[in-house]
């Protein structure tokens, strides 16, 4: 990797007028794959590289992309982010205007958590193979599994980042991420399960009977799909498990705490540090230096260690995730929050490994003492709107809890409810501790995330049902 | 700015040297993609300007098959040789390893295309573009939004992007297709605040030339987020629905676009698989597949499809009946129908999938009404949500993200917090009328929609 060339760049939007200025190298190696109708499909193997540089000018970014990253290009790139920042300075508010603060630390040196050689260790062919393999595992489950869908994702990826304060990070990491989807049919009923498997590292370190669990997984839930009733719509009370409840942390709570969305109106936990957001059993964390989750990082795109961060201690709003801007803006200390889905992106304030703290009910308990609710499992998708404060997520299956029981199996529940309301809400909180790894969306990048949590349970959800 | 003549990207030296390497490594068949562009975003916040980008890209997406129907892909973003040789030989080898596929026949036949006339789908203006036409085009936005002197106006957030790429196929049947495209999108977020209460939405203008492009966007984006202050809570219940644009786009006719794609479908995992020649919906109900749209702010117009194929204009649903899938070259080849041309790319750095063009719904003029709301006793304004549908059932559930109650043929209140719950089949049948005024948002063309209703789940 050319750092020198990096380093050179950096020091000529200096010169050019700069005040702090940061660049990226990425480049990385991939490969992909969809298995549909037991046939592969969409084999992609790849290489690719870029750079960006930012230059802060008066509280104001330049941001420029290149795919060339020879010493040249560096320096040319360095040039336009520097006219790009002084062409904004003038239009930032006086309110607005910032320097990344003196003192702050950034990591410096190498961090190789996957080797070069790694990917490569395994012949793509016994990959292949593995995925192939996977499918007949699902169809072995019932004859009912009408296909399988299957998308695996191997990458590795470099990156360097070197910066105005001195910082200079070379940092390897690989990932496995795949996608089991199971189409089974009953009569002239069609259902889906689904479950996905996510992994630090190359192929040569994960756990293929991990993988083979998943597939398994997905194909048995399909399968007991086919037999739920639709939800009934309305207000319940709701027993989250693991992955949901993990999703939940990261929906109901993450996103609001960024401290972006604080700067710019648009969060409606403005103004709340200090405040009691929620029954005071809640604490919520977010810590990317969690080796053991998916969200795993040594640092961020901007160079700061990763730690652990408390957003909500006992019920209280205690903190907020930062970027070095945000950090920079409200006086702070950075997070290591700041995370770009690659080289031609600017950094944006992102959770990492989101999780509820565990308390003291056993999962028993919790049934146990539910008269009437429903135990929603493993999550779809979920979104949030910060500035409405809503969020919303669906769960893959959930069974009616009657009397402490659970009774009937439901489909396609989706659950809504309110920041500032719902951590109140939750009065059981279990002993236990689960996660699932998945890629967060927002203005644009993805990135990947881990949200973990134990069971617990919240009052007063609203689901969107579809029987009347 | 974003001149790309001169990129030095060169198109037909990077074809031969892709085709010597493919020639000197083995692959019968192949098809050559092609993309250089470079975009500006600026982004203002609060009224004070945040970070401007420029980025520049430009690479190439190799796909390889042979006769056994094995097919792989692969990418670069560097020209030379060395990095061309890297990619083909990437490819063929992961070629030799995929599965032998008899329904894949070919790439795509070569067929006459009638390119759309240049303006329709690139505009100089854009490649033209200046930083300081960026910065005026979002303060111009921030001031309409400010225009407004309610102080219930918390804070106003305002993005542009544009953009210009050139796009090229080359595939071993011969096709050689080329356009340039621009692109151009002002959003305005504005957050709103009253007592404890607060609430927000946004508009954008979307178009292919700047012209399109109006900074009105930040007036109609405050006037939106402040209708939105007021909530109240609904009960829950079966309630007769108006979906707005922004709904149908979702709910109705990117549901059924996305329902009828044919790799989904031969796959077994849609609910339209069974469909085709079949009514969906009541017999005033037409949806068009438009990518040769010459008007309006056509963003999803293009003279050929992802794989260099000629797009045309197609009836998906005509009269109630739905009449076709959307294939590409595949899935075309494999059910043995003609290619609608329906391959669509994101980009040079992934294979292409199935997807629509603008979509045009087109009520049967006697079911278009000047009020829609007439009638509607207490009803539901079904405005925005972010949710996806079950796609192998049909089953839609989600959140109301932005919906108003219908009082007495009035729209009145903001809801609070509600939930839906419906069958996509059902909700189709259930189209009513039609509203008098059309609206074209981002390749959606369409009138608000009145639904007989659906389950709608509230917290009063």
């Amino acid at each position: 990797m050319t750092l020198e060339g990096m380093e050179a760049a950096v020091n000529n939007a200096m010169e050019l007028g700069a005040e702090f200025c940061d660049i990226r190298v990425d480049s990385w190696q991939n490969l992909s794959m969809d298995i549909m109708g037991s046939r592969t499909r969409n084999i992609v193997s790849s290489l690719g590289s870029g750079a960006g540089i930012r230059a802060l000018i008066g509280g104001a970014w330049g941001f420029a992309t290149t795919i060339d990253t020879s010493k040249g290009s560096l320096l040319h790139c360095s040039k336009k982010a520097v006219r790009l920042a002084k062409a904004c300075t003038r239009f930032v508010k006086k309110e607005q205007q910032f320097t990344i603060s003196e003192g702050i630390k950034f990591a410096s040196g190498r961090n190789e958590i996957t080797r070069d050689d790694e990917m490569d260790s395994v012949a793509s062919e016994e990959k292949i193979k593995f995925c192939l393999d996977l499918d007949k595992l699902a169809r072995a489950r019932s004859p009912l599994v009408k296909n399988v869908i299957l998308r695996f994702s191997e990458s590795f990826g470099k990156a360097a980042i070197v910066n105005s304060r001195g910082s200079c990070i070379e940092k390897s990491i690989g990932t496995v991420y795949t996608i089991a989807n199971v189409m089974v049919k009953e009569n002239d009923v069609l259902q889906s399960g689904s479950e996905i498997f996510s992994h630090i590292g190359c192929w040569n370190t994960a756990d293929p009977v991990a993988v083979e669990r998943a597939v398994i997984t997905a194909a048995d839930q399909g399968l007991r799909l086919l037999k739920a009733k639709a939800c009934p719509p309305g207000a319940f009370t709701i027993i989250a498990d693991n992955k949901l409840g993990g999703v939940f942390v990261h929906e109901a709570m993450g996103h609001a705490c960024e401290a972006d969305s604080i700067l710019s109106g648009q969060s409606i936990l403005e103004g709340k540090a200090g405040e009691h957001i929620g029954n005071e059993a809640v604490t919520i964390i977010d810590d990317g230096s969690r080796r053991d989750l998916y969200g795993y990082m040594p640092s961020d795109s901007e160079g700061i260690p990763s730690r652990k961060t408390t957003l909500v201690k006992d019920g209280i709003l205690v903190g907020y995730l930062h970027d070095l801007e945000t950090a920079s803006r409200m006086a702070c200390p950075p997070t290591g929050n700041g995370r770009a889905e690659s080289f031609d992106c600017m950094p944006q304030v992102r959770m990492t490994n989101t999780y509820l703290e565990p308390r003291d009910w056993t999962l028993d308990e919790i049934i146990g003492d539910t008269k009437h609710g429903i135990y929603c499992k493993n999550w779809q998708y979920g979104y949030v709107e910060p500035d409405k404060g809503n969020f919303m997520f669906k769960c893959k299956e959930a069974t009616m809890i009657e009397n402490g029981k659970q009774t009937t199996l439901l489909r396609d529940v989706a659950l809504s409810g309110q920041i500032l309301q719902v951590l109140h809400d939750i009065d059981a909180i279990g002993n236990d501790f689960g996660s699932s790894g998945g890629m967060c969306g927002k203005g644009g990048q993805h990135v990947r995330v881990s949200d973990a949590s134990p069971h617990f349970r919240i009052k007063n959800v609203l689901v969107g049902g579809m029987e009347g | 700015m974003l001149s790309i003549d001169d990129d030095g990207f060169d198109e037909d030296a990077i074809k031969a040297r892709v085709e010597r390497q493919i020639e000197a490594l083995g692959a019968p068949m192949y098809e050559i993609f092609m993309e250089t562009g470079a975009s500006l975003s600026i982004d203002l916040e609060r009224g004070s300007l945040k970070n401007a980008e420029i980025g520049k890209d430009s690479g190439i997406g190799l796909r390889v098959a042979n006769k056994l129907g094995q097919t792989a892909f692969s990418y670069t973003s560097q020209t030379d040789a060395q990095s061309i040789e890297k990619m083909v030989k990437n490819a063929i080898s992961i070629m030799q390893m995929a599965t032998p596929d008899p329904d894949f026949k070919s790439f795509a036949n070569k067929a006459a295309i009638i390119n759309l006339p240049g303006r329709v789908v690139f505009d100089p203006a854009i490649e033209r573009i200046t930083i300081d036409d960026a910065v005026q085009l979002v303060n111009g936005a921030l001031e309409s939004a400010r225009s407004n002197p309610d102080p219930r106006v918390y804070s106003v957030n305002v993005s542009f992007k544009a953009s210009c790429t050139r796009i090229s196929l080359f595939n071993s049947n011969g096709i050689d297709a080329r356009e340039k495209q621009s692109d151009a999108i002002l959003t305005c977020d504005v957050t709103v605040k009253d007592g404890g209460e607060m609430s927000s939405d946004y508009d954008f203008t979307s178009g292919r030339d700047l012209q399109r492009i109006s900074v009105d966007v930040g007036a109609k984006a405050t006037g939106l987020a402040l209708k939105t202050l007021g909530k109240v809570k609904i009960k829950t219940g079966f309630y007769p629905v108006v979906l707005g644009t922004r709904a149908v786009g979702t709910v109705l006719a990117g549901a059924i676009a996305s329902g009828i794609n044919a790799e989904l479908v031969q796959q077994g995992m849609s609910f339209l698989g069974e469909k085709v020649g079949k009514a969906i919906a009541p017999d005033h109900f037409s949806l068009v597949d438009d990518p040769r749209l010459e008007n309006g702010s056509r963003v999803l117009s293009c003279s050929f499809d992802g794989e260099g194929f000629p797009t045309r204009r197609k009836a998906i649903v005509d009269a109630g009946m739905l009449e076709t899938l959307l294939h590409n070259s595949y899935t075309a080849n494999k059910a043995g129908v003609e290619n609608t041309g329906n391959a669509v790319r994101s980009g040079y750095t992934s294979p292409p999938r199935i997807s629509h063009f603008n979509l045009v719904v087109q009520p049967r003029r006697d079911h278009v009404v000047h009020d829609l709301y007439n009638g509607i006793k207490r009803g539901i304004y079904f405005d925005q949500t972010y949710d996806s549908p079950n796609m192998a059932t049909g089953d839609f559930s989600g959140m109301i993200s932005s919906g108003f109650l219908i009082e007495d043929g009035t729209i009145t209140s903001p809801i609070n917090q509600a939930t839906f719950g419906v069958n996509l089949l059902d909700l189709f049948n259930s189209i009513e009328a039609y509203g008098d005024k059309v609206d074209d948002r981002a390749g959606i063309i369409s009138p608000a929609i009145r639904l007989k209703g659906m389950h709608v789940s509230g917290n009063l």
